[in-house]
């Protein structure tokens, strides 16, 4: 019975599939060594953080919300827990404190939308500041080093020939999924999305519903803090910048829809990886940084675009 | 905060980091270098003694590739130290292809471009990372490929082999100097910092309060703000700072966009006069300042000489040429009364520099 | 002497959607100064008729002719510029801006080099609405005006672009009898001055009153053309749903124990000290004027506001309800008034509108056990002969009688007490009207209690067993079965001093 609402899902996935599929033969018939498998590897893991960003934010979105607080969520929960690591503290602790961190941020920012009623633009935008703030304040803007190679090599290491940040982004995603397709929560979060009001009146806990969601985000951002805390060695204050942006992009592409009540997980895993594949082929074909940027532009619009012609056609 | 407390034992820590990492011996690391410190690195060589002590340049082998990654390219400074790689190269007659982060602070995007580019298999690749950190996987990934990474300033990462450039608080340091030779009476300086936590903009900041304090004692800083390198946002705050500082004597600016914003602000004040106003890089804007008697001085770190160099140095890496660990570049305050000696043409650029060296001029 | 052209003529349209043939073969002559009446269930083509005459759509086949001359109109503005204006059964109207700017959305503007000339458009906007209207003050932004009011503004805006065509689909859904009979007299007055009216309505008593022939579709084709004045209604009510509609004549006395009682009720100045109670297998009606507080007490009820004053108690014990959640579980549910805006979730899919409520029931290890759940939903489907029967499909690609049904099936299988429905019949064609009527009339049988909120009386008398009548935010009174009139009824509804003769007369 999977296919109850996929029933109308699988043809915009299929759209981005396609663009995928497209963007990678254009790269590998340009550049030979594209489609070697280390690249691809490459691709994966350069894609795994802004996928594991990009699935809390589709959930949010889905919601018909946003949240912009991502970057600093991740900055602040990496450099409190890289201090805890670089005190000594045991690496699973640090970095179970770390995930609390960006829980709790998530459930700030979900309490103040869903019970204190303000706009989730506007209280992420306000989060924003204020968890980089803190993240620059605790640090003195300073980097924490000394991570100890322990919780280092946790994510530093491969299983079948996959680094662990891309085999953690996978685990992360089929929970995901199982938790929209599969569960109350999930149907809530597409019906909040949908229609707030019908689905409060159908008995929908709407704001339990928000606050889960901005708490799976910020839980994700903290996440893939660690797995950038590992991997650089350092936890920096100002990592995470601009994370929100390519993180909504991703599930733009994906199909997911900013008026809510509408994504999907398989979109948005395939809407990081195009994203990736194109700053890895662009750079491969040594394409100037802002010419990037373009394409990278270009690339979003033309999704909205197949968005707009699919629409209805479901 | 239990943090801050590292700005001072930075390095120290550091080493210790990086003792401990040694024993424990993660596979990555195939040698155990010694965290690098630039300044005080002994296995060390001045620029311009590169030649005197290695010999000619030997012939770069043919089908010899040179990757670069700067930090933007939306800043003139990483622009020009291109130039000196596309330069250099040409001379020498190899292919130099230059890519850069989308934007400063872009840690994982500069990450992303520097593997991307080992994937391409470039023969060696010159790197400026956006933080110390960012770049680490790529340089342990080129180790396993047997690709020479080589550290053109700014940051610094701490088990590079090979660093060219210069140091950040260096920078500060002789803004500091500056103000304590040139303004002997004193009184109110204003600092106006890069991104908050980027990496140039505390060291140079740091560098500077600590050298003003230390070398005298009739100067306050009254003011250290960020001005994100965003003119518009320096030509605000330098603003309110001279409202609430009539008497203010000078700024210092971590980099020439921010200090010609304040400049704008000073000469809208009409103290133009009173206020001092030192900026760093040596973009050509500032330059047209400095000559019109507005922006007094800026610290200049010669990129395209920096990045001449250091594509001369990978070339005699990939030689096989044994070149001492760090390869510093000069940096030189440069005003309206000594723009000539610098800014003439190159031949007497590089001979005022090495005259500099050699007296041992900061 | 010769007849003049048909002011809009339609000649064997056809339409297919993908799965579907909307429409076949059908036809439609309507002459200026006409009000002709279209007629059919929900599914009949009537949308989607209505949707080509205005140019939303393009048919696959068939000729369309204005005042004879054949036209294709490509795009609303097509048929704006031909003389087609349409009044929609949901106002379209921009809540936050004036009647003058709404009536100006999309017509050439009255304009002063690129500015908009806003005193010019007043000026010809309350013209225009003057003679509707003369209560309507064009400044007043439409959020502000009731709806019967807004239906005005609607229909001026038609006027200003000298439509010689006006299709109106379901105007009287919302009006009070006063309401209506000031929309019959604007209605014959256009039809006076040549314009031709296409009237779609439900409500046949309207139509009869109203209109001289009436074209009925049933399935997507074109069943007859007919004279209202040769024509009894079950005549008409045969051909639009192919067979005779049963009439009920249900009498009960309800004797169950008291399932949901309510005292002193207060919200705002919009609920005034209103006390009732429902008994078990109970139909019990609310009725009252538009803006008499139905809903807003209904809401307090089913736990969409709280109560600033007054106790709720289920079973005899008090409850206090922060949201509907809670007074579902305490067991009262609401099939709410504005479907669209408070009942469905577009593009969600039946099978998950329907299962929302009990989605906690119907899990096994935190997981949704998804063929239990459509089990379920189908059989409840099936139960409220829902058309079709294509539980994956988006709700919104469904006709509103099946929306409705959706909406009703959440509760079927919930182990609900109260359910409470707020209009429960409003935009919805004959036959799914009577099925709804069936089940509510089921479930006061299995022993829930049920509360019925309408406007339309003979539904609230048809239905219930006992009738509370509100005015202005009190209880103005309670009528036992056998006091039933639409008299005793408007007599308690409507406010002393506005009680016009007139408007009794028309409600028989």
């Amino acid at each position: 019975m999977t296919n109850v609402k996929l029933r109308d899902l699988p043809v915009r996935d299929m759209g981005t599939l396609f663009g995928l599929v497209l963007i990678f033969a254009t790269f590998a018939f340009v550049s030979p060594i594209f489609m070697e498998s280390r690249n691809l590897v490459n691709i994966l893991q350069q894609s795994s953080i802004n996928a594991c960003i990009a699935i809390g934010m589709t959930l949010i979105i889905i919601s018909g919300g946003i949240d912009l607080s991502v970057g600093p969520v991740a900055a602040l929960s990496a450099v409190i827990s890289a201090s805890m690591l670089a005190a000594g503290v045991p690496p699973w602790i640090g970095m179970l404190a770390g995930l609390a961190v960006g829980i709790s941020c998530g459930v700030v920012n979900g309490v103040l939308i869903a019970y204190g009623g303000l706009q989730p633009f506007i209280v992420t935008l306000g989060t924003l500041s204020i968890y980089r703030a803190l993240a620059l304040i605790y640090t003195g803007g300073n980097p924490v080093l000394n991570i100890p190679s322990e919780f280092r090599s946790w994510f530093g290491n491969s299983l079948a020939g996959l680094p662990m940040p891309v085999i953690i982004v996978c685990i992360v995603s089929a929970l995901a999924w199982v938790l929209l397709r599969k569960t109350p929560i999930g149907e809530y979060l597409l019906a909040v999305g949908g229609n707030e009001e019908a689905a409060r009146i159908a008995g929908v806990p709407v704001a339990l519903t928000k606050v889960t969601a901005y708490a799976i985000s910020g839980g994700l951002a903290s996440l893939a803090a660690m797995i950038v805390v590992a991997r650089l060695g350092a936890a920096e204050p100002i990592l995470g910048n601009l994370w929100e942006l390519e993180a909504i992009a991703a599930a733009a592409i994906g199909g997911a829809s900013l008026l809510g009540g509408k994504g999907g997980i398989v979109g948005t895993l395939l809407g990081a990886i195009i994203l990736g594949a194109m700053r890895n082929g662009l750079t491969l074909l040594n394409v100037q940084a802002f010419y990037q940027l373009l394409a990278t532009g270009l690339v979003i619009l033309l999704a909205m675009l197949v968005d707009r012609l699919t629409r209805g056609r479901a | 905060m239990q943090i801050t407390k590292w700005t001072h034992v930075r390095r120290h820590s550091l080493a210790m980091a990086f003792a401990l990492l040694g024993c424990v011996s993660l596979s990555s690391f195939a040698q155990t270098l010694k965290p690098l410190d630039s300044d005080r690195e002994p296995d060390r060589i001045e620029w311009w003694q590169v030649s005197e002590k290695l010999g000619a340049l030997p012939k770069a082998k043919p089908g010899v590739k040179v990757g670069a990654v700067a930090k933007t390219l939306t800043n003139e400074y990483w622009r020009l130290l291109g130039d000196g790689y596309k330069k250099a190269g040409d001379k020498a007659g190899v292919t130099v292809d230059l890519q850069a982060a989308q934007s400063e602070g872009d840690q994982l995007g500069q990450l992303a471009i520097a593997e991307n580019m080992l994937s391409k298999g470039y023969s060696v690749l010159l790197v400026s990372p956006q933080s110390d950190a960012n770049l680490q996987p790529a340089v342990d990934a080129a180790a396993k490929a047997k690709v020479p990474v080589v550290n053109v300033n700014d940051a610094v990462i701490p088990l590079a082999e090979h660093y060219i450039g210069n140091v950040q608080r260096d920078n500060g340091v002789r803004a500091a100097r500056w103000f304590v030779q040139n303004k002997p009476a004193g009184g109110k300086i204003a600092v106006i910092e890069g991104m908050a936590g980027v990496y140039a903009a505390v060291q140079r900041t740091e560098g500077f309060k600590a050298t003003l304090g230390k070398e005298s004692t009739k100067f306050k800083v009254v003011a250290s703000v960020p001005g994100n390198w965003d003119r518009q946002l320096s030509y605000d705050t330098a603003t309110n700072i001279l409202q609430q500082n009539p008497d203010l004597v000078g700024f210092y600016c971590n980099n020439d966009t921010m200090a010609l914003g304040v400049v704008e602000a000073v000469k809208a004040a009409g103290k133009l006069a009173q206020v001092t106003v030192i900026g760093t890089d040596g973009i050509g804007d500032a330059y047209k300042s400095i000559l019109a008697g507005e922006l007094t001085g800026t610290i200049d770190s010669f990129p395209v000489l920096t990045g001449e160099v250091a594509l001369d140095v990978s070339l005699r890496l990939l030689a096989g040429q044994k070149v001492p660990r760090v390869v510093a570049t000069p940096q030189a305050l440069i005003t309206k009364q000594n723009y000539s000696r610098y800014k003439g043409d190159e031949a007497a650029q590089r001979k005022a520099l090495i005259e500099d060296a050699k007296s041992g001029a900061k | 002497m010769p007849n003049p052209p048909p002011a809009l003529e339609l000649r064997g349209i056809s339409k297919q959607f993908p799965g579907v043939k909307a429409l076949s073969g059908v036809n439609l002559l309507v002459r200026p100064g006409e009000i002709h009446a279209l007629l059919g269930e929900n599914g009949a083509g009537k949308s989607t008729l209505l949707k080509i005459i205005s140019g939303v759509q393009q048919p696959d086949e068939g000729e369309m002719f204005i005042s004879g001359r054949p036209v294709k109109l490509v795009g609303t503005k097509a048929a704006r510029a031909a003389g087609i204006a349409m009044i929609h059964q949901e106002l379209q109207l921009i809540p936050e801006l004036n009647a003058a700017q709404n009536m100006f959305l999309g017509s050439p503007r009255v304009t002063c080099g690129v500015l908009l000339a806003h005193d010019a458009m007043q000026k010809r906007a309350s013209e225009v609405l003057h003679d509707l209207d003369p209560g309507i003050d064009v400044r007043t932004p439409v959020k502000y005006l009731s709806v019967a009011q807004r239906q005005m503004v609607e229909i001026a805006r038609a006027l200003l672009t000298d439509a010689r065509v006006i299709a109106m689909d379901e105007p009287t859904s919302s009006l009070t009898p006063s309401e209506f009979e000031k929309l019959v007299v604007l209605i014959r007055k256009l039809a006076e001055r040549g314009v031709a009216i296409i009237y779609v309505s439900h409500k046949l008593e309207e139509v009869f009153e109203l209109c001289g022939r009436a074209t009925v579709l049933r399935d997507g084709v074109w069943i007859d053309e007919l004279q209202l004045a040769n024509t009894t209604e079950p005549e008409l009510v045969a051909k639009m749903v192919g067979r005779e509609l049963v009439h009920n004549t249900r009498h009960r006395t309800a004797g169950g124990e008291i399932v949901l009682e309510a005292r002193g009720l207060q919200w705002k100045s919009r609920v005034r000290g209103v006390s009732l109670a429902v008994r078990r297998g109970e139909i019990l009606g609310i009725a009252g004027l538009v803006g008499a507080g139905r809903s807003e007490l209904v809401g307090l009820l089913a736990g969409l506001q709280r109560p600033d004053a007054g106790e709720i108690f289920v079973h005899g014990k008090a409850q206090q309800f922060a949201n509907p959640g809670s007074a579902i579980r305490a067991g009262i549910a609401l099939v709410p008034e504005e479907r669209k805006r408070e009942g469905i979730i577009p593009l969600m899919s039946i099978l998950s509108n329907v299962g929302l409520p009990t989605l906690n029931k119907a899990t096994r290890f935190g997981l949704i056990r998804h063929g239990a759940l459509r089990a379920r939903v189908h059989a409840d489907a099936v139960r409220v002969n829902m058309r079709p029967l294509a539980l994956s499909r988006p709700i919104r690609l469904f006709s509103g009688g099946n929306q409705q049904k959706a909406i009703i099936c959440r509760w079927l299988s919930s182990g609900i007490d109260v359910l409470i429905f707020d209009e429960p019949t409003r935009g919805i064609d004959i036959g799914a009207k009577e099925e709804i009527y069936k089940i509510i009339e089921e479930l006061a049988a299995e022993g829930c209690a049920i509360i019925v909120v309408s406007s339309e009386m003979r539904e609230v008398m048809y239905l219930s067993d006992r009738l509370l009548v509100m005015q202005g935010g009190k209880l103005a009174g309670e009528l036992s079965h056998q006091q039933y009139s639409e008299e005793a009824i408007m007599t308690l509804a409507i406010p002393r001093a506005d009680m016009a003769p007139a408007a009794s007369q028309e409600l028989s």
